[in-house]
């Protein structure tokens, strides 16, 4: 009997080992997959094309010839009438499975964004193999081109642009959004977001602006060029140079963004914002021999200069929101709703914004940059 | 082998139990029912558990060296004793079946697509059956360890994104016209409390003397936890994407920038699932421990694996069910409520009054 019982649990014991075994058909090796690196969507001739950036983990290695096994990246492409239809031409093209969880960034030409933006961030959402940190930008140009431009540097689009944006991002000049974040504008009840716009520019590529998204559709384009006000608006640390004259000297002035503080009044119906800013500038250096004779009163001066520029790059920021794009991007009602959360609700808020004021206050504290001398003395 | 734990060790017991199946989709649930204003119901909620739980561990403490199934016969007789016991039996059975399924989901959707369910079944009830079989206190003593790593990794991770999240997405942190559907939608917080009533199962000892003072600050703790793991990932995620997540506290995690770190939801799962086993394995526990009180006769091992066989087929039926979230939600609250208040108050009430009236019998005998 005793025999018959371990016999028994032996045979349950091996079935149950048998059966974990199972657990390997998970087993996959990452050489068995494409990894996905940048995905990119454009709509040509009525029909939506998909290219998508694989790493080509072959390259490395030499072949018996001793030959490279060609470029580090390549691209494939898939198309057809719906965004289902031309992933499935694209897999079909594909020899092994596609590993969407190294996908970089998604660049979506205006064409396409202007039509199924909202569709296609939501099945981003849905699907789970995709990479949430990724970003997602909007370009004028053929995704074709774009490939070229990074492949020429043996570069991956996806990282490079990344690294564009995050590089801007931590200097100050620009912003980065989460294509999540983008997600959860768009899911709102009212949506006004900027995108970043790659373009190409002597075939190199580069930030040319920002797209305005309004509803579920891009509106326009902010260019790079224009946009320091928005981003003293936007951005975390902001920081610029800016060049501001002074007698018959053009300086160039470091000015970083230290405090801000933005308000919202609502009285009587109407929509007010308060805006504090506080700046940090740094005479860096003119455009004429030294010495410049910086002292207190010329930092006075420069500053109060350099005050009334800040102010009506900011107040241009806000004015073209309302007036050209009538388009929150600036994301004051996130500021409204804060403080004023049930008359939020019942507001048109696209009518309610064009319609806001806005007070701005700005403080500069001058300096001179750290280890320089621009003051009164004698060149010898 | 004494059947006893400390009070620390009961801390961990309720914390996991409680914590690891419901911080996956808690934001969810929040976000739906009470918006950017959840902190207010989670922390009544708390209280409110928080006193039952003293409840309980007080009605433990006036009976130690027993647990839940002995001396409630002394409370009620023999017969709402069984009643009440086979109540806890099917209760822990009920929960038990749908956190397995939502381990195996998990499991599948994370980690092991191609795996057939039935086997991630059959080896978490055979993992769990073989740890119930040992006892409270072997568990116990694991749980302090996994417990404290997972506090540790989850805080960690909350505290990030935290730091990463967007304030706004938090604000207003009270909303009138939010406060309004508190009431009517109240019964569905009752569900990230199940499983308070694993303390039945626990004989106290003198050790345990300060054990309601414990748990009562174990379920505030708790429900700070819960804010924390809820604000961290609408800030993060937005109450947008919060709401249309199923898993959103997973979701959010997938966005955190760790250093070194690139896939942080695995990381946060390679110690989740250690904790989700150990939710897992408390609640066998219970089914084991209120089965062995009552069918006595029947050695331990055989009733293991007499639930094993019962929990397996039963987890294939509900497999079937394809709205199972909703069946389970739907009548889920009222059974926490009944097993965690509705139960022991009156348990409690009936013992106290007993204890005085036997007291007031001793006093006036020896006169």
């Amino acid at each position: 009997m005793m025999k018959c019982c371990k016999f028994l649990i032996v045979i349950t014991i091996s079935i149950l080992f048998a059966a974990f075994l199972t657990g390997c058909r998970d087993s996959v090796d990452i050489n068995d997959k494409l990894i996905a690196t940048t995905v990119a969507a454009d709509v040509k001739d009525g029909e939506i094309w998909f290219y998508v950036e694989i790493a080509n983990i072959e390259s490395g290695k030499s072949k018996d010839s001793g030959e490279s096994a060609g470029n580090k990246y390549i691209v494939a492409k898939g198309h057809g009438k719906t965004i289902t239809e031309a992933r499935d031409n694209l897999d079909m093209q594909l020899n092994k499975p596609q590993y969407l969880s190294g996908a970089r960034v998604l660049v979506f030409t205006e064409r396409f964004a202007k039509e199924y933006l909202i569709e296609y961030l939501y099945r981003y959402r849905v699907d789970e193999t995709y990479r949430k940190k990724g970003l997602t930008v909007i370009t004028k140009e053929d995704p074709e081109d774009l490939y070229k431009s990074a492949h020429v540097k043996n570069a991956s689009l996806g990282f490079f642009v990344e690294d564009i944006v995050e590089t801007l991002d931590e200097s100050g000049k620009s912003f980065k959004r989460t294509t999540m974040r983008l997600l959860e504008n768009l899911s709102d009840n009212y949506t006004g977001i900027l995108m970043p716009c790659i373009g190409l520019q002597d075939k190199e590529i580069t930030i040319a602006g920002y797209s305005v998204i309004s509803g579920s559709t891009v509106i326009g384009l902010l260019p790079a060029k224009e946009s320091t006000g928005t981003i003293f608006l936007k951005a975390d640390k902001p920081k610029f140079h800016i060049i501001v004259p002074y007698n018959d000297l053009n300086l160039t002035i470091e000015v970083l963004l230290n405090k801000r503080k933005i308000t919202a009044s609502y009285e009587d119906g109407k929509i007010n914002y308060n805006i504090k800013t506080e700046f940090k500038a740094e005479l860096m250096y003119g455009d004429k021999k030294t010495p410049y004779d910086f002292d207190d009163a010329a930092a006075r001066e420069v500053s109060k200069t350099l005050t009334v520029m800040l102010k009506q790059q900011m107040s241009d920021a806000i004015e073209r929101a309302q007036k050209e794009f009538e388009c929150d991007y600036l994301q004051f009602d996130d500021i409204f709703r804060i403080k004023f959360p049930v008359e939020f609700q019942e507001m048109d808020w696209q009518k309610e914004f064009t319609n806001a004021s806005a007070n701005i206050d700005v403080k500069v504290d001058m300096s001179i940059k750290w280890g320089l001398d621009y003051g009164t003395y004698k060149v010898k | 082998m004494t059947n006893s734990i400390t009070n620390r060790q009961m801390f961990f017991i309720i914390f996991l139990t409680l914590t690891t199946y419901t911080t996956i989709d808690l934001p969810q649930i929040m976000a739906q029912t009470a918006g950017r204003s959840s902190w207010i119901p989670i922390m009544a909620m708390s209280v409110i558990f928080g006193a039952a739980a003293m409840i309980i561990t007080k009605l433990n403490n006036m009976y130690h060296g027993k647990v839940f199934f002995d001396y409630s016969q002394e409370i009620t007789g023999k017969f709402f004793s069984r009643l009440i016991a086979w109540y806890y039996l099917l209760f822990f059975l009920i929960i038990g079946v749908y956190l397995k399924l939502k381990l195996v989901g998990l499991l599948k959707s994370n980690f092991l697509p191609q795996t057939p369910q039935i086997i991630t079944l059959l080896m978490g009830i055979s993992l769990f059956g073989y740890v119930a079989y040992k006892g409270i206190t072997n568990i116990a003593r694991m749980f302090e360890i996994i417990g404290a790593l997972f506090l540790v990794i989850t805080v960690g991770i909350c505290v990030a994104m935290l730091l990463e999240g967007m304030s706004y997405n938090i604000l207003p942190l009270f909303n009138v016209t939010e406060t309004k559907e508190f009431m009517t939608k109240i019964k569905h917080l009752a569900t990230p409390f199940t499983g308070l009533a694993v303390l039945f199962i626990i004989p106290f000892t003198s050790q345990n003397i300060k054990a309601p003072k414990v748990a009562f600050s174990t379920l505030l703790f708790i429900g700070l936890l819960y804010v924390l793991i809820v604000e961290s990932t609408i800030m993060i995620l937005g109450i947008n994407n919060t709401i249309a997540f199923n898993d959103s506290f997973i979701e959010a995690i997938k966005i955190v920038e760790l250093p070194v770190i690139e896939r942080t939801d695995i990381f946060y799962l390679t110690f989740g699932l250690t904790s989700l086993f150990a939710g897992m394995i408390i609640m066998f526990l219970g089914i084991v421990e209120f089965a062995c009180r009552l069918i006595p006769n029947v050695k331990r091992h055989v009733i293991v694996i007499a639930i094993g066989i019962i929990f397996f087929i039963l987890c294939l039926f509900a497999l079937n069910i394809n709205n199972l979230k909703d069946v389970y939600l739907s009548f889920t609250p009222y059974l926490v409520l009944t097993a965690s208040i509705l139960i022991p108050v009156p348990l409690f009430i009936i013992a106290r009054i007993k204890k005085r009236l036997h007291q007031n019998s001793g006093r006036r005998s020896p006169q």
